[in-house]
């Protein structure tokens, strides 16, 4: 909650202009990886920032107990 | 190329890493004085794992599993693997780095955040990563006697609280681990991340991944052994980072009283060794997939994902501990022992319709 | 020839008065290095009495201990006097250094003078160009004299040993904050909010009560100062004071970030919890044209501390989780009913709508008014080094 300037005005900035340096150096397929990359961490780190933070391991519980259910019907 | 005995030692430490900071009490907690038992039965079965492993990747020399999977189950398919294998590799290193950081912010730094730990380990790692797989593999092979000789020293110089009675009733469950099969699943199956060396290994690595894998589950069982015996099943099943506290309370004469901070540095060495590991198996991953032209920009991706699953890869050690009790086998299965098996399956059934085929 | 000569001995002559130099350089040894500020006035008399505590630039580790050598590290100059500008011409009958005030560490202002009003003092401070305000502000419990004179163990002087006291004190139990600084109650006092500042006392004397006994004694609660509640204070005026415990729910609703520790009842019994407070966050709502604030607090629960119990499964922690919210809560809202009662606006209700709805016809009223919601929300995140209690007989719960 307290560092959300954090977000936008360190790791938003970075991850733009990497971006846009790709761009401009006509690497589009890297940027593409590049952008699915950084933007999931920085979707991960906008819910810690917002204090609601996407527990993996509860995600991964909860998957597996998906799959599961699943596989016994 | 890396050698094999460079792959030999990486394998070692890469299963050893945060190992030693996190199971060993809950280990003794299960199998009380004969805990020491547990790593064996679960290294044996992280061998059989790696056969498994070695029998899929002799398939097609000089790929990784991302590419088999892609030649086996087509380009989509394939790609689907690589993005699980790409996502398992970042959760894991997310895992590696909130260990340390847990631990760092127990025992000496209370009050660096940890994400500082993270961002300076993610940091070094992608350097090294940068460099290439031989620098992986000579970096570890450089320091691991660093590593060896300070950790059993210090582990040594506790010898004198030794008591054998504190690893009486011997024997009583050998067969403990097979009520708390997770071991296998964390370090053994974790050991997955080293097949995307392979194709840079020098030909003939089986012996040196299935003996890595093997000399790991011996050391494991002797630290266990030992923490036993100089702390007893009663604390050492409760207190967090056993080894920290047996060397903590050891102290040489009067003057060298604080010499846990050598064990630290031992241990966040591990550590860093196997993020370093994994950060190069997801990077591996990225460049076999994307075929990408540049290498920083992808590591600055990856640090930035790392480093925020680090923060949410789990609320708090509790509930940790109770979701690895009760999936983590299932989630490591997955990607470690069902995918390559199935991987495998599709290789044998295309070969010998290709070879009845040929015959026809 | 003698044209040249005459033009080059002009241009030297000139250029001496580049030589002035500096007029208003002072060297370190003609300094008096003011470390502690008291401030006192009589209501009676309306005599003010200034005390310096000024930094003995000859004392230090060699001075200490050698026989013969003992000599104080600080030493009080005092004045009375009728208005603060002639402090600084009568302490020069004292002192034979030139004053400087820059390194301060903390000013003291006596209790009755607080309670009279330090608008004064603080006025006089402003118009100094070399006044600095960035310094903690503490009232004294007791004779500011006393306190004056009262060395401190471990730190050299006690204007160190204070103001490094409120600092741990804001991280390690949040009886205390960062804003007690001078210009802290300037900038509060002219909103018309509420400020609370430590307050010094001294604790009981044995021996000489001037010499430094306290070095000598190994009793290191006697002959010094104690840090004891809070005064609260309004438009430069101290109204009233909180004991230590209420000094933490202040602090707490303040948004003030610190380790504090708690007791909480949870499960027929009571634990210890240890909390990091994360800051709060304040909203407005209107319910029926009635103002409800909503602060929402967020803590980070440790059990670093806890010894009576250890959760082992997701719902012993949601459980202890809301027990440690709903505890706080509690607390919380019986402190600001006690404190709302007696017309102390501690959570800063009224500049909130002074801020948030500055047309408001009668912002007291609404701020009395005001209901006050907590929405506290409690992370479980650490622990210490037991991932399970020892569980032998021989406790008490």
């Amino acid at each position: 909650m307290t560092h959300m300037w954090l977000l936008y005005l360190v790791l938003a900035p970075v991850i733009v202009l990497q971006a846009a340096w790709l761009l401009y150096a006509k690497k589009y397929r890297d940027t593409a990886v590049f952008l699915a990359i950084s933007l999931s961490g920085f979707a991960l780190w906008g819910s810690v920032a917002y204090g609601r933070p996407i527990i993996l391991n509860a995600w991964i519980g909860r998957i597996i107990e998906a799959a599961k259910s699943l596989v016994s019907f | 190329m890396i050698s094999r005995g460079q792959f030999y030692f990486l394998t070692v430490n890469f299963t050893l890493g945060t190992t030693l900071f996190v199971t060993i009490n809950n280990m003794i907690e299960e199998a009380g004085p004969d805990a020491w038992m547990m790593p064996l039965w679960a290294g044996l079965g992280g061998m059989l794992a790696a056969l498994l492993w070695i029998a899929l990747l002799r398939c097609a020399p000089g790929r990784s599993p991302v590419e088999i999977a892609r030649d086996a189950w087509g380009p989509i398919a394939g790609l689907i693997v690589g993005i699980l294998y790409l996502l398992v590799f970042c959760t894991i290193a997310a895992w590696v780095l909130r260990n340390l950081s847990d631990f760092m912010n127990v025992t000496i730094m209370p009050k660096t955040p940890p994400t500082i730990f993270h961002i300076m380990f993610l940091l070094v790692g992608a350097y090294a990563v940068a460099q290439g797989s031989e620098t992986v593999g000579r970096m570890n092979a450089v320091i691991t006697p660093f590593l060896f000789f300070p950790f059993w020293l210090s582990l040594a110089l506790a010898a004198e609280e030794w008591k054998w009675e504190r690893l009486e009733p011997a024997f009583r469950d050998p067969w403990a681990f097979f009520q708390y099969p997770s071991l296998l699943a964390f370090p053994f199956l974790e050991a997955f991340a080293l097949t995307m060396f392979w194709p840079k290994v020098r030909p003939g690595a089986a012996g040196a991944l299935v003996s890595g894998i093997a000399s790991a589950a011996v050391s494991l069982s002797l630290v266990l052994f030992m923490v036993t015996g100089l702390l007893g099943p009663e604390r050492a099943a409760r207190i967090n980072f056993p080894i920290y506290t047996i060397v903590q309370e050891v102290s040489i004469g009067r003057v060298l009283v604080i010499i846990h901070s050598v064990l630290t540095v031992t241990l966040i060495t591990l550590i860093f060794v196997k993020l370093l590991v994994l950060l190069y198996a997801a990077f591996e991953t990225i460049d076999r997939l994307f075929r990408p032209t540049v290498r920083w920009p992808h590591l600055l991706a990856l640090a930035i994902l790392i480093s925020a699953g680090a923060r949410t890869v789990y609320e708090n050690p509790v509930q940790n501990r109770l979701l690895i009790d009760r999936y983590l086998l299932i989630y490591d299965g997955f990607y470690s022992v069902l995918i390559p098996a199935l991987l495998l399956v599709t290789i044998w059934i295309r070969r010998s319709l290709a070879g009845r085929a040929r015959k026809g | 020839m003698f044209r040249r000569k005459a033009a080059a001995a002009v241009a030297l002559a000139l250029s001496a008065a580049l030589l002035s130099s500096c007029w208003d350089k002072t060297e370190l040894n003609e300094l008096a290095l003011v470390s502690m500020i008291g401030l006192d006035r009589d209501p009676e008399s309306g005599i003010y009495t200034i005390r310096l505590q000024v930094i003995n630039p000859t004392s230090g580790s060699t001075a200490r201990g050698t026989p013969g050598g003992e000599q104080s590290p600080v030493y009080t100059y005092e004045a009375n006097v009728r208005t603060l500008a002639e402090a600084d011409l009568k302490f020069y009958h004292l002192i034979p250094r030139k004053l400087f005030l820059h390194h301060a560490k903390a000013v003291l202002i006596s209790g009755r003078a607080a309670r009279q009003g330090m608008r004064d003092f603080i006025n006089f401070s402003e118009l100094q160009p070399s006044a600095r305000t960035s310094v903690p502000l503490f009232v004294v419990d007791g004779s500011i004299g006393e306190v004056m004179r009262t060395y401190t163990p471990l730190e050299r002087t006690p204007a160190e040993s204070l103001s490094s006291r409120i600092e741990l004190l804001a991280d390690y139990a949040l009886q205390s904050g960062r804003d007690v600084e001078v210009r802290d109650v300037i900038e509060r006092s002219e909103r018309d909010e509420w400020i609370v500042l430590p307050m010094v006392a001294v604790t009981p004397k044995t021996g000489n009560l001037d010499s430094r006994d306290v070095d000598a004694s190994i009793d290191a609660n006697r002959n010094q100062l104690r840090l004891n509640g809070g005064a609260v204070i309004r438009n430069y005026r101290m109204v009233g004071r909180l004991d230590d415990n209420e000094l933490v729910l202040y602090h707490l609703l303040n948004g003030d970030k610190g380790t504090f520790v708690r007791r909480v009842p949870f499960r027929n019994g009571h634990v210890t919890a240890v909390l990091l407070s994360r800051g709060t966050k304040r909203r407005l709502d209107w319910e029926n044209g009635r103002p409800v604030v909503r602060i929402r607090l967020s803590l980070e629960l440790s059990t670093l501390a806890m010894n009576e119990y250890h959760p082992r499964t997701l719902e012993d922690i949601r459980a202890l989780e809301k027990a440690v919210s709903e505890s706080i809560t509690d607390e919380l809202d019986a402190f600001l009913d006690k404190t709302r009662a007696k017309g102390w606006d501690l959570a800063g209700i009224r500049s909130l709508l002074g801020r948030k709805a500055p047309k408001l016809p009668n912002p007291d009223r609404a701020a009395a008014d005001a209901k006050i919601r907590f929405e506290i929300k409690t992370l479980f995140t650490g622990m210490g080094n037991l991932s399970r209690l020892y569980e032998g007989s021989g406790g008490t719960s």
